[in-house]
């Protein structure tokens, strides 16, 4: 069963298209992980999914219900982590975990209690003094002690340290390892996220270029070195981008295919990071 | 409901400290007494604090809370925190809401709660509650505080929703407001122009109350539809409130339409009739029903065609003037916002179909008063001010402008035309003995100067003035027990002469002919006592009821008497047909109010007009053995 089902998703503000017939599928016990630029149209996507922006056109399932319509229903079920921590500044997280305990069946608040221990974060310190490291591991704590089916984290480590970004993949990779929590989840911390997502999409200008799961897109993705003077005929192979160096050009293709393997071309395998700049990351250097 | 719960107790928990330093104000008054400010009534100056406080603290507190409860957690994106819980819109919207109307009201209460335990009762109707809800119980003025509570929080909540989201929206807003505004306060001026101030009154309460219904609608809809998006929010808001706000204040205005609109059917209590001299058109006024609140509007009413117009409001005869010919008549009629100038507006009533025309002739002082016409409804004159005016009708040209005999004692200054040319003005001063006097005046229209002065010495009440103004009814009460009552003849100018009568009198007249009528009443007694030109009785009949009034001549020789036992009775007013040679009477009927009196033109409208014990309007013909009904009552 897919627990995110997204169908032709357009959304507007205004005259503004920043989602553009988007269709994506997340099934039961994977991890999605939404890459773009800022601006792409990932936090729009995800307002969606959360039932706080109406679609302009097409559906958003959630659980199998309308997001939308049943929002207050489905998120029974759902954790979220927003891009920013939003809980009120007063509250600490002992008064956090009490409210939202009422809201969610299956709450579970020792593993609340001992999350925050790991992370290190007061329980008696209202939310506003938290470091922002610390508010981002309050909210995850939260949302994993509703103990969802589905997580939706909208770029979590955004602003976050090393050691921070860790701590909260580490927890991700625990849970998922525990209950095979379905995980929808947006960022920009493209190492952090390769090691444990099942599938990638990639928007750009409110379009998805990419939806398929990471191995075969690690598979079709090779940046080939060719000498100079060699004349090799790339389009099969759906060269994305193309540098001329002095000792000949490098090559990023989207189609690698073993066959075309020669002695004199150099082919290396890409990091997650790197498919998605050759993708991407090209237009914001014109 | 439980989501509305947690939310509202999260809402009220986390401004917990704002019931702490409530409490602690509300101790500010019981201070207050102790203070050396002057105040010599304890409870009043803890009670007076007490409100004044209480007012002030919910209303700002409304206004701080409500531009920021919803608002500032949109523009600080943490209303997510809510959405994305598993909480239903509405409840996130109303118990935000609840909390901070919770906190704005309570506040105030607790404000409040010290002086009410030290046993004061902050009366709203007493001295520290005038001007905020004067004429109000403790219960209704506590309703309005609540209603302005949720009416501010709610506008100022809408208001928040619009500044901070910054989109052109705004614009709309502010178009939509200023209309909206100006329709509201263009609806009002018109009910209080025509003095309809119960259905201005009722329409206040009932447009408050849709401000507070479409503001919450226009909020929830912003909050529930508009969810987290601050800009779609403010569109869906707006659209909302300007929808139902424009609803509203059409509504009003349809409203204020229906209530002036009242015709003399929609009458369910005359006021009273004010007959002309001749013609068919009597002005008449009255009580409209509840769901107009009880507006009084005043009409001439053309009783052959059943024609109407209005021409004021709360009926004030001394404001309304026929011409002797009853071709023409004269009234004042405020500004359209119930402003000055008072302006002489005139209707032709022998002109079918004319409409109203407002006069050059105004006032932008003071309100004037005695208004008369002259017999050939060419010129008005009236006391405006201290001053006698008198002016052409047509274009306003002053005639004269003398001022009133000064000083207080003069009483029952009354204006009448002898003739279009001469204004007459007469003045009493109830003095004792010999000091008291009746001054009259003739002023000459064409030179504007005084043609002939008279002085009456003798403690006089100008108790009637002959329909051609030469003669005077004059009534004394010098001697306990005794009423004397004279006719002078100012033509001559010589002394009053009459006679003295045992007990009161409740009425005198002259009659058309010349002669007088008086009504005498002692020990449960009445009598009417016929009277010669020159003041000398005539003939004396006895007559039925404890009281007694008397009506017009409706045919020759016969004066309409209407008695009871019980004045305060309404209904239980007979009326018949007085013989004024023989003194018989025929009975007219039961439950009849005549509404003429004796010096009326035999045979005119007003003499043949009787308000039923039912509300209505009849006219009865007793010549013809005629009747028929003007007004039927609240039709």
């Amino acid at each position: 069963m897919d627990l995110v089902a997204v169908d032709e998703l357009s959304v507007r503000y205004g005259r503004r298209l920043v989602l553009d017939r988007v269709s994506l599928a997340v099934p039961e016990g994977s991890v999605y992980v939404l890459l773009g630029r800022n601006g792409a149209g990932k936090s729009s996507l995800v307002r969606c999914l959360l039932g706080e922006q109406r679609p302009g056109s097409g559906s958003v399932r959630l659980l199998g219900g309308d997001a939308w319509r049943e929002r207050a229903a489905l998120l029974r079920e759902v954790g979220v982590v927003p891009e920013e921590p939003d809980a009120p500044p007063a509250m600490n997280a002992r008064e956090l975990a009490r409210f939202c305990s009422g809201l969610y069946p299956s709450w579970d608040g020792a593993g609340f209690a001992a999350r925050l221990e790991r992370f290190g974060v007061p329980s008696g310190v209202p939310f506003g003094q938290l470091s922002k490291g610390q508010k981002g591991q309050v909210t995850l704590s939260l949302a994993l002690a509703g103990s969802p089916r589905l997580l939706i984290l909208d770029d979590p480590t955004l602003g976050l340290d090393p050691v921070a970004r860790r701590a909260v993949f580490d927890e991700l990779i625990v849970d998922l390892a525990d209950r095979g929590t379905t995980v929808f989840l947006t960022s920009h911390d493209l190492a952090g996220v390769e090691g444990i997502a099942d599938r990638v999409g990639v928007l750009r200008g409110g379009r998805l270029l990419v939806d398929e799961e990471m191995d075969t897109l690690k598979q079709r993705f090779r940046r080939l070195r060719l000498p100079a003077g060699n004349g090799h005929d790339l389009e099969a192979l759906a060269p994305v981008s193309s540098v001329t160096r002095a000792w000949g050009s490098e090559v990023v293709v989207g189609a690698w295919d073993e066959s075309f393997a020669r002695e004199e071309v150099e082919v290396s395998a890409m990091t997650l990071e790197e498919i998605f700049l050759s993708l991407v990351g090209q237009e914001g250097l014109r | 409901m439980r989501a509305f719960a947690m939310v509202l107790r999260r809402e009220l928990a986390e401004r917990r400290l704002l019931v702490l330093a409530a409490a602690l104000l509300g101790l500010v008054p019981v201070a207050v007494p102790f203070l050396p400010l002057g105040f010599s009534q304890a409870p009043d100056a803890r009670a007076g604090t007490a409100i004044a406080l209480a007012l002030i603290v919910s209303y700002v507190l409304a206004l701080v809370l409500g531009s920021t409860v919803v608002a500032r957690d949109l523009a600080e994106r943490r209303l997510g925190f809510y959405f994305s819980r598993p909480l239903p819109g509405w409840a996130i919207w109303a118990g935000k809401l609840a909390g901070a109307a919770l906190l704005a009201f309570g506040s105030g209460v607790l404000v409040l709660l010290p002086s009410l335990l030290l046993g004061d009762r902050p009366d709203p109707s007493g001295y520290w509650g005038q001007g905020l809800s004067r004429g109000m119980d403790s219960g209704l003025a506590s309703a309005l505080w609540l209603l302005t509570v949720l009416a501010l929080l709610l506008a100022a909540n809408a208001a928040g929703v619009m500044v901070r989201s910054r989109s052109p929206w705004l614009l709309l807003d502010l178009l939509a407001g200023t209309l909206l505004a100006g329709l509201a306060g263009v609806t009002a001026a018109r009910l209080l122009s025509a003095w309809a101030l119960g259905a201005l009154a009722m329409a206040q309460v009932g447009l408050l109350v849709a401000v507070v219904l479409s503001f919450a609608a226009a909020s929830g809809s912003q909050v529930t539809r508009g969810r987290t998006d601050l800009r779609r929010g403010h569109r869906l808001l707006s659209l909302t409130l300007w929808a139902l706000l424009g609803l509203s204040v059409l509504a009003f205005g349809g409203y204020a339409q229906w209530v002036l609109a009242a015709a003399p059917e929609d009458l369910v209590e005359l006021g009273g009739v004010l007959p002309p001299p001749a013609g068919d058109w009597v002005a008449v006024g009255g009580t409209t029903g509840p769901a107009r609140g009880k507006y009084k509007p005043t009409f001439l009413l053309d009783t052959s065609s059943g024609r109407s117009i209005w021409i004021g409001a709360e009926p004030a005869w001394e404001d309304l003037a026929f011409s002797r010919d009853g071709r023409r008549a004269v009234w004042m009629q405020m500004g359209s916002r119930g402003t000055f100038p008072v302006t002489i507006h005139r209707l032709d009533l022998d002109r079918p179909g004319a409409e109203p025309v407002a006069t050059p002739v105004g006032f932008s002082e003071s309100f004037p008063h005695s208004l008369v016409l002259s017999p050939d409804g060419s010129r008005v004159a009236c006391i405006s001010g201290e001053r006698i005016v008198a002016q052409e009708l047509r274009n306003g040209k002053l005639l004269l402008a003398a001022p009133v005999l000064p000083g207080e004692a003069w009483e029952q200054n009354r204006l009448r035309f002898l003739d279009s040319r001469t204004l007459r003005f007469y003045a009493t001063r109830l003095l004792r003995g010999a000091r008291g006097e009746l001054r009259v005046f003739d002023f000459d229209l064409d030179t504007g100067r005084t043609s002939r002065e008279m002085r009456l010495p003798g403690s006089y009440a100008l108790a009637g003035i002959s329909p051609d103004g030469q003669r005077v009814l004059l009534v004394s009460r010098n001697d306990p027990g005794r009423t004397e009552i004279a006719i002078a003849d100012l033509r001559t100018g010589e002394p009053p002469a009459g006679m003295s009568v045992d007990g009161r009198v409740s009425g005198l007249s002259f009659l058309p002919d010349g002669r007088a009528v008086a009504l005498l009443r002692s020990r449960s007694r009445s009598e009417l006592l016929l009277l010669d030109s020159r003041g000398a009785a005539l003939k004396r009949f006895a007559l039925p009821g404890a009281y007694v009034r008397f009506g017009g001549q409706p045919a020759p020789g016969l004066l309409v008497v209407a008695s009871t036992q019980d004045r305060s009775v309404e209904k239980a007013w007979r009326s018949d047909l007085l013989d004024l040679e023989s003194g018989a009477l025929r009975p007219l009927g039961e439950g009849l109010f005549p509404q003429g009196w004796p010096n009326l033109p035999v045979g005119s409208i007003g003499t043949q007009l009787f308000v039923r014990k039912n509300g209505g309007l009849v006219r009865i013909d007793p010549g013809a053995s005629r009747q028929r009904a003007i007004l039927h009552p609240g039709s």
